[in-house]
């Protein structure tokens, strides 16, 4: 029985809400308790499959943030925010970095797709363009024609919306289209290839055959070379037309300047690309990588069929399953799981959805890989380290909290950068390193701190009160045993002995302790409830999903 | 159970006294008396700079006799205002005349031709090589440990753990923890941006033993004890970041991550820490396109150069203005140096050999490892062949430096022809025999090329 097969109710598990859970805490940003019981449903094969479907077939605009007309025009909760220059207003239409990153938080926090942001915060992950050289292209080229700042940030989120809008379906078309992005243009800046004499410049023919596709060591030196002149006149062929100072209308927008491009057929992978004087080169070179049978990790002397798999398919593959399953998952040797979704991923079906339509359809890959047996494996709970953005995001979501506005002191997007992550912002293009290496004194001090103003400054007493009404009246301050199973169950969402064993005698031992200084109930309870929350989501598990 | 700290401490669980709690590795904890009693000869200190993205060592220090390097950098070439070094052949680049006087004295080495055979292109492949210390494919890269990880544990085997400083080895300005310090067997070391800004915050008294307590249990997986002994290493450190950052600063640095660096490993040499290996960042290098100005004096690497420049100046002022220069050899790296040929794009790919800046009172003055061969037809696939194995070179700041042994460190590659230190021979003598006795100017060495 392969690991990717889809998982039976009743033979490999139960469907229940610790399965539930970890399905939330990958395919989105955890659970609050109504969710879960929403996607366990009647617990059957059915309930199951809908919940999966309900998280993978997600439409290209939510339909809860974005009104159906693209970038900019916002519908629900952010249509009701203020526009101008307030807290509000900035995150709406966000100007400068800090308010990109606020932005986002937004949306993770209140999207009804979880799983379009989970699958954005990957991309965003994987096509990395960090702001400040994005900054510096755009200044170079329009300094003087508009405000830079605010330029770059609206051409980083044209391509976030890029990414999410699309980047789960047909990869291919992902790929051509991420090339030509203005911000990706200038990121890794193939605007200038073959602008100048001399040799066509390198730097996106690498990095979209090492970290956006194929993996290191998949091509040659002389394949790098060849593909940059491919790429060369790939720009924005009327930047520079700010010259005079007055700033072009499509300034920003792609386009093939064949005056740039270096005439003649090139070879890669030892294949003819033909000459093509309009731009055609480029999708020849995203054909010819998509089909490059992988050589690092070898796959050669793999049983059939796994012996000819191309390497974007063996590297993608291993990205999904390391970003949504289990973060040691290996890539040389690949690990089974690996071969299997590789495999998967390069094939073509005549069905319908879920089933995969096309070779590189990364959406039928996560309703293969979320809805699998391995993905349910116990080995693969809790087997990720949260990045900052889930830290946070799952952080008010679960609580249902009322915390989103800023970017200074409190505020999201500053809170997360001292945790490690600047949005927009990744230390380099390769991204965010990803896994225990989210983990140093300092980010995981400022993870400890987050919760505990959290905790202190935005779960209310109000909200504390409501527990013993919501909860059916079952929360009763004296009944400590039953206050920690509570807060068990919201946050931690699996059995914690486990996890933290002995952690259960020491919070009731501060339960206790408190009790004894307190002699107010009410300022008794609160006291309590805010400390479990704060151990809970200091503890080395919640660190994890 | 109620617990507090007073309770803790009796029953063993303090802040030091910890052992894994996975079982598998022995686990380190300590926040200790100062004093060290390891291994370590004296009170020297390593810092090591890396030089993020591929720093162009040929428009660092530029070889400006050589027509070859105008011929192919017919716009980035370096014309003019340079700070001759005095051998009739190189040059600092214009924007690094800070570090002249430092030359003049003698605390300022450069080693050229660095690299290592068959160099891959890669950023994060080269930079694991560099970081590992070790050869593509090998046990050490299996295993996780970085290079200075793997000298930390060599050097520190049988020392007790709560002998061992919390703040012997730290990363400052980086955005992670660095291979080179991480995995050690011994040792976790933090990594911090902010030292005034570092703290734990608990809310309430009450919470603190709590805290502590929850943080030492026996926890199921690797990945748990991990961020166990990480929020250990945090709680053990909160208090020598505050006294370092105590500590007035002597004068400014520049604003950028580096400078930071710089300032705060100032503070904490003055402050008495005992850090014995501090690694910073400063990223940037991956200059593709448009590396300078139409003036290369100017510009994005220029600026970078001249960030380097102004941050060591300033630290090794500090360093001597407090008595500690002796102390301290400072080493660039980079993951490796650019193309020699500029591009169509006004800047540089990525490329084979560079130099290496070495710097303090472990410098022994002078540019070693032989003149960059520029000669289109000595070039490999365009880029700079490499003279000198980057493992001999840390070698050489094990051996010389720390006068410790470097053969462990790099187990089967040491015994490779590359080598150049085999039987305590010093490959490139930029290590400096009787540090703070530096002796200028620059005496020109070399043992290769």
């Amino acid at each position: 029985m392969a690991l990717l097969d889809e998982y039976r109710v009743g033979e490999d598990g139960a469907w229940s809400d610790r399965e539930a859970a970890h399905l939330l805490r990958r395919a989105g940003f955890g659970g609050s308790i109504p969710e879960r019981e929403a996607a366990v449903g009647n617990g059957s094969q059915e309930a199951f499959r809908a919940a999966i479907a309900g998280l993978v077939d997600y439409l290209p605009d939510d339909p809860n943030l974005d009104a159906p007309s693209g970038v900019g025009v916002w519908g629900g909760p952010f249509a009701a925010l203020p526009d101008g220059d307030t807290d509000e207003g900035n995150t709406k239409n966000p100007t400068e970095i800090m308010w990109l990153s606020s932005h986002l938080f937004y949306r993770l926090r209140f999207t009804s797709q979880p799983l379009q942001e989970q699958f954005g915060q990957f991309l965003h992950d994987h096509f990395v363009s960090e702001f400040w050289k994005v900054y510096q292209g755009v200044e170079r080229f329009q300094g003087g024609c508009v405000d830079v700042r605010a330029k770059t940030a609206e051409l980083l989120l044209q391509q976030n919306t890029l990414l999410r809008r699309i980047g789960i379906d047909d990869f291919r078309e992902t790929l051509i289209q991420i090339s030509r992005d203005p911000a990706m243009l200038f990121y890794l800046d193939n605007v200038v290839n073959g602008a100048g004499a001399g040799r066509a410049q390198e730097n996106y023919a690498r990095e979209i055959m090492e970290l956006f596709s194929m993996g290191v060591d998949n091509y040659s030196e002389n394949d790098v070379r060849e593909i940059a002149k491919c790429f060369t006149g790939e720009t924005l062929p009327n930047i520079r037309d700010c010259d005079g100072g007055f700033g072009a209308p499509d300034a920003f927008e792609y386009g093939f300047r064949d005056g740039n491009h270096e005439p003649g057929e090139k070879v890669v992978f030892g294949q003819i690309v033909t000459e093509d004087m309009t731009g055609g080169e480029l999708p020849q070179v995203v054909d010819l990588i998509l089909s490059k049978v992988s050589v690092q990790p070898s796959v050669q002397g793999l049983p059939a069929p796994y012996n000819n798999l191309p390497a974007a398919a063996v590297y993608m593959s291993w990205k999904l399953l390391r970003w949504f399953v289990n973060q040691n998952v290996a890539l040389d040797p690949p690990a089974d799981a690996v071969l299997e979704l590789a495999d998967y991923m390069r094939g073509t079906d005549t069905g319908d959805f879920p089933q995969r339509r096309y070779p590189y359809d990364l959406r039928a890959c996560m309703y293969k890989l979320l809805s699998s047996r391995y993905f349910f494996g116990e080995a693969n709970y809790f087997s990720i380290v949260k990045t900052p953005a889930d830290f946070a995001a799952m952080l008010v979501r679960i609580l249902d909290i009322d915390y989103y506005r800023g970017i200074y002191g409190d505020g999201p997007a500053n809170r997360m950068e001292w945790m490690g992550m600047r949005l927009f912002d990744a230390p380099d293009v390769s991204g965010w390193r990803q896994g225990r290496r989210w983990i140093n004194a300092e980010y995981l001090a400022e993870r400890i701190n987050f919760v505990e103003r959290i905790t202190s400054w935005y779960v209310s007493d109000e909200w504390i009160d409501d527990l013993q009404v919501l909860n059916g009246g079952s929360l009763q301050p004296a009944d400590h045993a039953g206050i920690l199973d509570y807060f068990i169950d919201l946050l931690v969402q699996d059995d914690l002995e486990v996890w933290a064993p002995g952690s259960r005698t020491l919070l009731l031992g501060y339960m206790a302790e408190v009790a004894d200084r307190f002699d107010d109930t009410d300022r008794r309870f609160q006291v309590q409830v805010r400390g479990i929350m704060y151990f809970l989501m200091s503890l080395p598990v919640w660190q994890m999903k | 159970m109620k617990l507090t700290r007073r309770d803790f401490i009796k029953a063993g669980l303090g802040s030091f006294a910890y052992l894994s709690a996975a079982g598998t590795v022995p686990v380190w904890l300590a926040k200790s008396a100062h004093g060290l009693s390891s291994g370590f000869i004296d009170d020297r200190i390593l810092i090591l700079v890396q030089l993020g993205g591929g720093n162009d060592g040929l428009n660092t220090v530029i070889p400006y006799e050589d027509d070859n390097y105008y011929h192919a950098r017919p716009r980035l070439g370096v014309q003019n205002d340079y700070h001759v070094l005095g051998d009739g052949l190189n040059a600092l680049h214009p924007r690094m005349g800070g570090l002249m006087k430092w030359w003049e004295d003698g605390y300022l080495s450069v080693i050229q031709n660095v690299g290592y055979p068959n160099p891959n292109l890669s950023h994060f492949l080269s930079n694991d090589f560099y970081e590992y210390g070790a050869s593509p494919g090998s046990a050490q890269q299996a295993v996780g440990r970085g290079w200075a990880a793997r000298f930390f544990d060599n050097n520190c085997e049988g020392v007790p753990p709560e002998q061992i400083p919390a703040l012997s080895m730290l990363a400052l300005s980086t955005s992670e923890m660095p291979i080179t310090l991480a995995g050690s067997e011994l040792y976790l070391p933090p990594r911090v941006s902010d030292l005034s800004s570092f703290r734990i915050e608990t809310g309430n008294e009450l919470r603190a033993p709590y805290l502590t307590a929850l943080n030492r249990l026996n926890v199921p997986t690797s990945d748990l004890d991990f961020i166990q002994r990480v929020e250990n290493v945090a709680e053990a450190t909160v208090e020598e970041f505050m006294l370092a950052d105590n500590t007035p600063n002597l004068r400014d640095y520049p604003g950028g991550s580096l400078g930071e660096g710089f300032r705060n490993i100032s503070k904490l040499i003055r402050s008495g820490r005992d850090t014995k290996i501090y690694f910073v960042h400063q990223g940037g290098y991956d200059t593709h396109a448009e590396q300078s100005n139409d003036n290369p004096n100017y510009g994005e690497h220029p600026d970078l150069l001249s960030d380097l420049s102004v941050s060591l100046d300033r630290f090794l002022s500090d360093m001597k203005d407090s008595g500690n220069l002796g102390k301290v050899l400072i080493m660039t790296f980079s993951e490796f140096g650019r193309r020699v040929d500029e591009n169509s794009s006004h800047g540089t790919d990525h490329g084979g050999a560079n130099c290496c800046l070495v710097l303090g009172g472990g410098a022994n003055g002078g540019v070693h490892g032989g003149q960059p061969d520029l000669d289109p037809g000595r070039l490999e696939n365009g880029n700079l062949a490499h003279e000198v194995d980057f493992r001999t070179v840390y070698a050489n700041v094990i051996e010389d430096w720390f006068k410790a042994d470097a053969s462990a460190v790099f187990g089967a590659d040491y015994s490779d022809p590359i080598f150049g230190i085999q039987s305590g021979q010093t490959a490139v003598p930029f290590v400096n025999p009787n540090p703070g006795t530096n002796v200028g100017p620059g005496v020109v060495g070399g043992c290769a090329g």
